[in-house]
């Protein structure tokens, strides 16, 4: 037991940590880092705010793009409010036809001083090749800041993170949301000292991408304030409204610009790009970044955590271990789920969820497979002690073969065996203490009471005794007998010699013993010393029970339909049908006994046991004043011995001697008939 | 004729030791399987009766020790022995007994048994003198067997066969024995044509009780042909 735990429990760290590394099941993680979030709703913040392009503002002031000089009124009106940083989230990456437009803008934001301008990484169209797009010169030149304004899409399409540091060749580039902050001197510690350019060498034109953190959302879609661009434009807006905020300035109508999935929209209601950087901002500035555990340390908790279900497991039964073990996936999940929000950590769980699947179904197979062979062994042993009965023929290797349930009818057969041979063990004392015993007393009183007591007195119940337990031996070996162990005989030599032993008996009652038996040997697989003892028993019956002066026939029908049947018949009345059947039940003797006959009640019980062991039957038919017991085998088929040549020529040899045999036989054999 | 007799139950031994005293014998009776084993390697006895159980060397372990100690030079030995299921007798035979008895013992069964084994080793009847058994007269020189003065007809391995079970009459013969006799120049002969044999013998020559015969089949081990005389 200790050792399968050890097995099943180096099994599922195994599994845990291979999905943890390979990150095979991303999409179960990321469904319970959703649901987290979810979960996750806060209260929209006082000190951000959107300043909204909406579908009404595009059916009031025109179709996009808007000229320039109305960027600059809007600007103008939000920094007469003094925001603490404005963040604009619209590409100014080509100069407009008007270049007065251009200069009425870099003017406005200069003036205003904390102006950040957003930086776009994208790749251009033919080719492929990533390309930095900043603001036209003048308007950056004048911005108080660059920011990027990509997300980051996960496998799956929806955006999670973002990398606090981005660029060709080199990260250089911060977030839109990190400068908004640093221009507003808002930024946590915690994010500041992120150095801006660092020491990895330059790439290329390859896109570099450093310290990627999952954000937080506070809500779905329009959970920050938002405030109409027009109103704002045209100065409808309380400068109390504005004042000391963090503003940004973007897209929100439906079907323009950059909205993208997120875990708290479905895909049918993106999130603008102006709101995602809102709640990056949001994140930043309340230090609420999640960071995924380093890869160590996630192996490590799923490796823990993949092994807990083993410390209830080997202690319970089957039900509790199951419901505990849900139980305890869904503890994981939350845990995972909830984790990211306490403590801005994120462990990826669906290592430890699989492994924690799968703790109860192998703990449930290692177990069965223990009960198994527990159960095979319990059956090899039973088996090994119990004359087997005829029901199960298979052999001891055969378990392998057997499914389950087999295997259980095969103990529950065993078992029936077990009280079955208890019941013999009882009838066996019964017989015993009642039957035997009852003459063995007779002859001692006899002794007793009167010394010189004439030997001739005590003889028949001594032989009596001697006779039962004789029987009783006989007996308590046939039921011993096991079909597989049997060998091949030749019945008629069998019935010749209980004939002979008999001769004398018959001699005495002077009775006539004539044998019906065929000239040729007849073959079967049997015990040698039960089917001579049944046949004379059979014949002892015949002999004692026959009027005297009669025939008593002791036959054997040639085999026929894989059957041989031996039988004896005497003169003698008609048995009805219940007599029958008491005939061969244990210790009773037919009615016709008289009380001194040295009739053991056993003979015919044996004589049906041992056909019943042989895969026969015994029985008795009565017809003309005769009375015919009959004992029915199933015959011994030429066994198949292996093809050698030698049992071939041995087989040729013995065919020869048999024509040989019949050929002499056949001139002179008739005597008997 | 000295017999050592083995049986660790006195009263038995007297009963039984008293029977071959009357019956000729000179008898040396030990209660222990290890004196008895001695006493028959170091001095002459021309038979040993043995029984199974006894409490320090079983019978079978006797047997084996003296096959060991003198080989060939081994008086035959019977077993009388309670066990009487076909494994131990068969054992027994096949461990190198020359016959054994079921007990109770019976004091005719008992000689004619001793009778038979020992008759054997002072060498059968003369190989060119005719025998007559009843009804039947067996001619050994001529190879021919008569029922009722009529010559009965058999093939060559019968005939073997039939002149081998009548020099050993009452003597148990395992089967590889008679194969060995009869058919010792056929190679791998099958079992079964000793049954064949022994069959036709049966109904040829008329061996049953009626005619004062008994061949009995000792279990699947091989066959006793009897002079059933009572």
């Amino acid at each position: 037991m200790r050792t399968e735990l050890m097995r099943v429990l180096l099994l599922l760290v195994t599994i845990s940590i291979v999905v943890t590394a390979s990150g095979l099941l991303y999409r179960i993680d990321n469904l319970v880092y959703d649901l987290g979030q979810r979960l996750n709703w806060r209260p929209a913040p006082t000190d951000v705010l959107i300043v909204a392009i909406d579908q009404s503002n595009l059916e009031r002031l025109g179709r996009w793009p808007w000229p320039r000089y109305r960027h600059a009124r809007l600007l103008r009106n939000i920094c007469a409010s003094k925001p603490a940083a404005v963040g604009i989230n619209i590409a100014f990456s080509e100069a407009s036809d008007d270049s007065s437009a251009d200069d009425l803008l870099a003017e406005a934001i200069a003036e205003c001083g904390n102006v950040v301008l957003p930086l776009v990484i994208e790749s251009t169209q033919t080719g492929g090749q990533l390309l930095e797009t900043p603001p036209i010169p003048s308007l950056a030149f004048a911005a108080a800041g660059l920011g990027r304004i990509g997300i980051h899409l996960d496998e799956d399409g929806i955006a999670r993170s973002v990398d606090l540091r981005e660029g060709i060749g080199i990260a250089a580039w911060p977030l839109l949301a990190e400068d908004m902050l640093r221009v507003a001197r808002r930024l946590p510690k915690k994010y500041g000292n992120t150095p801006t350019v660092n020491d990895t060498p330059d790439l290329g034109h390859r896109l570099v991408r450093e310290t990627r953190r999952r954000f937080e959302y506070i809500g779905p879609p329009g959970s920050f304030p938002r405030l109409s661009y027009s109103e704002v434009l045209d100065g409808k807006v309380s400068p109390i409204v504005l004042a000391g905020k963090i503003v940004l300035v973007g897209v929100t109508a439906v079907g323009m610009g950059d909205a993208l999935p997120t875990p708290v929209s479905a895909l049918a209601d993106p999130m603008p790009g102006v709101e995602l950087q809102a709640n990056v901002l949001l994140s930043m500035l309340e230090q609420r970044l999640i960071t995924p555990l380093p890869l160590l340390a996630s192996l490590l908790l799923a490796a823990i955590l993949a092994s807990a279900p083993m410390l209830w497991l080997p202690r319970m039964m089957a039900l509790p271990g199951l419901l505990i073990s849900l139980t305890w996936l869904v503890m994981v999940g939350i845990f995972s789920a909830i984790l990211p929000i306490v403590s801005q950590y994120w462990f990826p769980p669906s290592g430890a969820l699989v492994a924690g699947m799968l703790a109860f179904p192998l703990w449930s197979w290692r177990r069965l497979e223990l009960a198994r062979r527990h159960l095979d062994q319990e059956l090899r042993q039973l088996r090994s002690i119990l004359p087997e009965s005829q029901a199960s023929d298979e052999g001891i290797n055969e378990i392998q073969t057997l499914g389950f349930e087999e295997r259980i009818v095969c103990v529950q057969e065993a078992q029936r065996t077990m009280q079955n041979l208890e019941t013999q063990r009882n009838e066996a004392l019964a017989f015993i203490s009642h039957d035997l015993r009852a003459p063995l007393a007779g002859a001692v009183r006899q002794l007793e009471s009167e010394p010189n007591c004439q030997p001739e007195r005590l003889l028949p119940s001594l032989r009596r005794a001697l006779a039962m337990a004789q029987a009783f031996l006989w007996l308590a070996r046939a039921e011993a007998l096991d079909r597989r162990q049997m060998k091949e005989l030749e019945l008629v030599s069998i019935l010749h010699q209980a004939a002979d032993d008999l001769y004398s008996l018959a001699s005495q009652r002077r009775l006539k013993l004539l044998r019906h038996l065929p000239d040729e040997t007849v073959w079967i697989k049997g015990d040698f010393e039960s089917l001579e003892r049944s046949a004379f028993n059979l014949l002892h019956n015949a002999l004692s029970y026959a009027p005297e002066e009669t025939v008593v026939l002791l036959g054997l029908d040639p085999p026929r339909a894989g059957e041989i049947r031996f039988w004896v018949e005497n003169d003698g009345p008609r048995l009805v049908a219940e007599q029958i059947e008491k005939l061969f039940q244990r210790f009773s003797r037919g009615d016709r006994a008289d009380a001194n006959s040295s009739g053991t009640g056993l003979g015919l019980y044996f004589v049906r046991k041992v056909a019943v062991r042989h895969g026969g039957t015994a029985g008795v038919t009565c017809s003309d004043g005769k009375i015919r017991f009959w004992v029915r085998l199933p015959s011994g088929e030429e066994p198949v011995t292996k093809d050698s040549s030698l049992s071939r020529l041995s087989r040729r040899i013995k065919a020869l001697s048999i024509a040989e045999l019949r050929r002499v036989s056949g001139a002179g054999g008739s005597e008997k008939k | 004729m000295r017999i050592a007799y083995l049986e660790d139950e006195v009263e038995l031994a007297e009963t039984v030791g008293g029977w071959l005293r009357n019956a000729g014998y000179q008898v040396e009776s030990f209660k222990s399987g290890a004196d008895c084993a001695r006493a028959v390697e170091n001095q002459r006895f021309d038979v040993c009766l043995l029984d199974w159980m006894v409490p320090d060397l079983s019978g079978a372990e006797v047997m084996a020790r003296l096959k060991i100690k003198l080989k060939h030079a081994m008086p035959p030995v019977v077993f009388a022995t309670g066990r009487d299921s076909e494994e131990d007798v068969v054992g027994i035979l096949t461990a190198g007994a020359d016959d054994y008895l079921i007990k109770p013992l019976s004091r005719p069964l008992l000689l004619a048994r001793l009778q038979a084994v020992t008759r054997r080793w002072q060498g059968g009847p003369n190989a060119s003198s005719t025998q007559h058994f009843g009804r039947l007269v067996v001619d050994y020189s001529r190879r021919q067997i008569t029922l009722d003065g009529q010559l009965v007809v058999l093939t060559d391995r019968e005939t073997d066969l039939a002149l081998y079970l009548f020099q050993n009459v009452g003597r148990a013969l395992s089967r590889e024995l008679l194969i060995q006799v009869v058919w010792s120049l056929t190679p791998d002969i099958d079992t079964r044509t000793v049954d064949v044999h022994i069959s036709a013998l049966r109904r040829k020559l008329a061996l049953s009780p009626e005619f004062g015969w008994r061949l009995v089949s000792i279990y699947r081990h091989g066959y006793r042909l009897e002079r059933d005389t009572a």
